[in-house]
C-alpha cells in the first residue's frame, strides 16, 4: 500500500494521474444497448475499465395489491450485484444504500403506465424488476450504475398488461418475437440524474473519476448527482474523508455541474425520445 | 432568515456503566450516546493498527429512518477526528438511541456523539458540530423541527470540524440548487461556532463543579 | 493560560513558546496532548495544567476518564483471571489482560512460587505499557523489595470509582484518608486504574468508608471540607 502511495504522489506532484489524466477528467465512455434479449430493456455500460450492467424486466405484481395505496417506490424491484470478493461488505452496503436512496427516495419517472385497469375493472400493477451488475470494478462505480439505470429507463420498452399476463400463462422460449411492436408503451422520465464522483486524497488533492487504485489511497470520496433537467442538486454525499473548506466544496459542485451537463448533451441515449431537449 | 438554533441542553455522565454519555436536547429533539471503549475485541474484528469503531443507531421506529444511512454517516465522520490508531486491536463502540424526534435527527445524533466521546476521554483530533438546513420555495430554514422539514422540498446535513472550520460530511435528499447549497453552508458555519460554544460552556460548568 | 479548560484540538504551541521565551527549560508533554509535525495540540477535554521543577515544565491535561489506559510505572490493583505455568493473567480494567510474572515477587524462585489463586486480588506495578504489546506487571520494587504491592489479603472490600477520584485522593493537599484514619481503624490501597481497596474489621465501618469515597466523585473544594468536617464532627473516636 505505502509503494502504491508513493507511486501515485510521484505522478500527482506533477498535477497528472497515473493514467495520463488530469485531476478532473474522465474517463472514456462507453455503452451496448439491448444486448439481452429476455430483458425488457438492457444496457452495459463502459467507464474506462469499469464495466455494469443494468437490465429491467417488467413483470405483473400481485403482492402489492394488498397495500392500501401504492405509490412510487413499491412498483420498483431493486437488486444491486457487486463482486463479494471485489470489495469488502462496508463498500457494498454503502454503495447499496446510496443507490437504493437515489432511486427509490426520489420520484424519476411517471409510474402511471405500470397501473392499468384489466376487464373487471380491477387494478392492474406492473413491477419494473431492476438489476444493477458489476462485472468489473475498476474505480466509480456508482456512476456508471446511475449512467446504466438512466439509459436502461430511458429506453424501456414495454406492452401493456394483457401482453404480459398472456406470458405468463403461456411462457415461450424466446419472448421477445412474440410480442407486438405497436402495442409498446414507454415511460416518461420526469429527471434525468447524473453523478460525477470524485476521492479525495490526504494532502487536499480531488480527483474526478477514481479508478480502484485512487479509490483506496483516497481518505474519501464525494459523490454529486444532478438532474441535468433542471438543473438541481438531487443527492450531495460525501462521508468522511478530508476535510473540505466551503470554498474549494463549491467550486467542486459547480465544476461538476458543467461536467454533468457535458456529459449528458454528448449522450443521446440518455436524453428523452419524442421531445427535443433543451440542454 | 437569521441563524438560530432551537435551544440546546446538555447532560454529561448520565449513564453509570457506559465510559461516556451525553444527552443531547436541540429543541425537542432528544438523542442519548453513549460510548464503551478501548475494549477488548474479538480476533475477527481486530484491526492491527487502528482500533475498530462501531456505531449502532437505535430509532423509535426502525422502518421509518434508513438506520445504515444514518450509522453510516455517523461512523465515517466519527473515523475522521478519532486518534484510532493510539488504540490498536481494540474497540470503541458508539451506540445513539433516540429518545425524540423533532426534526434534524441526525445532526443531534452527530453532536451527541462527540459529547459522548468528549466524555470518555477518548482521544481527538478536534470537535465536530453537525447542522441541518432544509429548503422550501426558495427559502432557506436552519434547524428546522418535523413539520418543516417534512413540508420541504429538500433538505442538506453539514457536519464541521472545529480547527479549521472545513466540511467533514455532506448528505442531502429532496432537490437543491446550488444557491441553496451555497446558503446552507454559509449558515452552517456560523451556527456551528455557536454549537462549538455551547460545548464550551456546558463542560465548564462541568468541570467547575468537580475540579 | 494553564487551568483553563481545552478542548481536542486546541493548540498549546503559542503557550509553550511565550512561557519558555527566557527559561529555555526542557519541555515535557504529559498526557492529553499530543505532538504533531509543529504543534503540540490537546486531544482530550479537561483542564490544562503545567508543572515547572528544576530545569523542566510538564504540561498535562486533567479529565473526566472512567476507562484506565496502562501508563508505565502506576501502582494499580488487579484481579487474577487466568493462571499459567510461569505467570498470570489480571485484569486491571484495560482492554486487554496484562502479565504478571511469578518470579516478579519479593524472593520467588522457581522453585518457591507464591501462593496465588484465581480471583484474588493482586497490588502491582506497571513494568511495561504499549499500545502494541500486552502490559507486563511486577510485584517488587526495583530494588527487589516488596514494598506493599502484592497480593492483597483476604476479607477486604474494592470498589471501582472514576480515575480523577484515585488521584486526587493520592494527591498531598488531600486528607480525607488521614480524617478518616483518626476515627475508624481500616486498611486502604489506592490502584491509579480507579480501584480502590478497603479493609475494617466491622462489616458497618466498612459500608460507611466506602460510601464516603464513592461520594468524593460529585465534590469540590467545598464539598471536601464539609466532608472533614462531617466526619471528625460525627464520630468519637473508637477505643478498644
Amino acid at each position: 500500500m505505502e509503494l502504491l502511495k508513493i507511486h501515485h504522489e510521484h505522478f500527482f506532484s506533477k498535477g497528472i494521474r497515473v493514467d495520463g489524466r488530469k485531476f478532473n477528467e474522465f474517463r472514456d465512455l462507453l455503452v451496448n444497448i439491448d444486448s439481452i434479449e429476455t430483458a425488457d430493456s438492457s444496457i452495459v455500460v463502459k467507464i474506462g475499465s469499469t464495466t455494469v450492467m443494468c437490465g429491467i424486466k417488467v413483470t405483473l405484481n400481485e403482492d402489492v395489491k394488498a397495500l392500501e395505496s401504492v405509490n412510487y417506490s413499491d412498483l420498483i424491484d431493486l437488486e444491486i450485484a457487486l463482486h463479494p470478493l471485489d470489495e469488502d461488505k462496508g463498500e457494498r452496503e454503502e454503495i447499496n444504500s446510496l443507490l437504493v436512496k437515489l432511486i427509490k427516495g426520489n420520484v424519476l419517472f411517471d409510474h402511471k403506465p405500470l397501473i392499468c385497469e384489466d376487464e373487471d375493472g380491477e387494478r392492474q400493477y406492473l413491477t419494473l424488476n431492476i438489476e444493477l451488475i458489476c462485472l468489473n470494478n475498476d474505480g466509480n462505480v456508482l456512476d456508471a450504475f446511475i449512467i446504466a439505470f438512466l439509459g436502461a429507463i430511458n429506453s424501456l420498452k414495454f406492452p401493456d398488461y394483457k401482453s404480459i399476463c398472456d406470458e405468463n400463462l403461456h411462457p415461450q422460449p424466446t419472448s421477445k418475437p412474440s410480442r407486438n411492436n405497436a402495442e409498446y408503451k414507454r415511460l416518461n422520465v420526469l429527471k434525468f440524474p447524473i453523478s460525477i464522483t470524485a476521492a479525495l486524497m490526504s494532502n487536499g488533492n480531488v480527483l474526478v473519476d477514481p479508478n480502484r487504485d485512487e479509490e483506496q489511497l483516497a481518505t474519501g470520496l464525494i459523490s454529486i448527482v444532478f438532474d441535468v433537467a433542471t438543473e438541481k442538486i438531487i443527492m450531495i454525499e460525501k462521508q468522511g474523508g478530508t476535510p473540505m473548506d466551503d470554498v474549494s466544496l463549491l467550486k467542486h459542485i459547480s465544476f461538476s455541474k458543467s461536467m454533468a451537463t457535458k456529459f449528458f448533451k454528448t449522450m443521446p441515449i440518455l436524453q428523452s425520445k419524442g421531445e427535443a431537449m433543451e440542454t | 432568515m437569521a441563524p438560530k438554533l432551537r435551544d440546546l441542553i446538555i447532560t454529561y455522565n448520565n449513564l453509570a456503566n457506559p465510559d461516556g454519555s451525553a444527552l443531547f436536547c436541540q429543541g425537542n429533539t432528544i438523542v442519548q450516546a453513549y460510548v464503551f471503549g478501548p475494549v477488548d475485541v474479538s480476533n475477527s474484528k481486530e484491526r492491527s493498527e487502528k482500533a475498530s469503531l462501531f456505531v449502532t443507531f437505535k430509532p423509535k421506529n426502525s422502518y421509518e429512518i434508513r438506520k445504515e444511512l444514518y450509522e453510516n454517516y455517523i461512523r465515517t465522520v466519527l473515523e475522521t477526528i478519532i486518534h484510532l490508531d493510539m488504540h490498536p486491536r481494540t474497540s470503541i463502540s458508539v451506540i445513539l438511541q433516540e429518545m425524540q424526534d423533532d426534526g434534524c435527527l441526525l445532526s443531534a445524533a452527530v453532536n451527541s456523539a462527540c459529547c459522548a466521546l468528549l466524555d470518555a476521554g477518548i482521544p481527538m483530533k478536534c470537535m465536530i458540530a453537525s447542522v441541518t438546513s432544509c429548503i422550501s420555495v426558495d427559502a432557506i430554514q436552519l434547524d428546522p423541527n418535523k413539520e418543516a422539514s417534512q413540508k420541504s422540498d429538500g433538505s442538506i446535513v453539514l457536519t464541521f470540524e472545529s480547527s479549521k472550520n472545513g466540511i467533514i460530511s455532506v448528505t442531502s435528499e429532496g432537490e437543491l440548487t446550488f444557491d441553496n447549497i451555497k446558503e446552507a453552508i454559509k449558515l452552517g458555519c456560523l451556527a456551528s461556532k455557536e454549537i462549538y460554544d455551547f460545548y464550551h460552556k456546558s463542560m465548564k460548568k462541568r468541570f467547575l463543579i468537580n475540579s | 493560560m494553564t487551568d483553563t479548560i481545552v478542548f481536542p484540538g486546541f493548540s498549546i504551541k503559542s503557550l509553550i513558546d511565550e512561557e519558555n521565551e527566557a527559561k529555555d527549560k526542557k519541555i515535557v508533554i504529559g498526557p492529553g496532548l499530543k505532538r504533531q509535525i509543529n504543534d503540540v495540540r490537546a486531544i482530550k477535554c479537561g483542564i490544562l495544567r503545567s508543572r515547572t521543577s528544576n530545569n523542566l515544565i510538564v504540561y498535562w491535561i486533567d479529565s473526566h476518564q472512567k476507562r484506565y489506559v496502562a501508563v508505565r510505572g502506576e501502582r494499580v490493583i488487579g484481579v487474577v483471571v487466568g493462571k499459567g505455568a510461569m505467570s498470570v493473567n489480571v485484569d486491571i480494567g484495560t482492554s486487554e489482560l496484562a502479565s504478571l510474572s511469578l518470579l516478579a515477587f519479593e524472593s520467588a524462585t522457581k522453585r518457591n512460587r507464591p501462593n496465588i489463586q484465581l480471583g484474588d486480588l493482586v497490588y502491582a506495578r506497571i513494568l511495561s505499557a504499549n499500545k502494541d504489546m500486552k502490559t507486563e506487571l511486577i510485584c517488587v520494587t526495583s530494588q527487589m523489595k516488596k514494598d506493599g504491592l502484592g497480593v492483597l489479603p483476604q476479607g477486604g472490600f474494592m470498589i471501582s470509582v472514576p480515575l480523577r477520584v484515585c488521584r486526587r485522593l493520592l494527591s498531598p493537599g488531600c486528607k480525607l484518608i488521614e480524617i478518616l484514619g483518626s476515627k475508624f481503624k481500616y486498611e486502604i490501597t489506592v490502584g491509579l486504574n480507579g480501584r480502590i481497596w478497603i479493609r475494617s474489621p466491622s462489616i458497618t465501618e466498612t459500608i460507611y468508608i466506602v460510601n464516603t469515597f464513592l461520594s468524593v466523585e460529585d465534590k469540590d473544594e467545598q464539598g471536601m471540607l464539609d466532608l472533614y468536617k462531617q466526619i471528625t464532627d460525627k464520630f468519637q473516636v473508637i477505643v478498644r
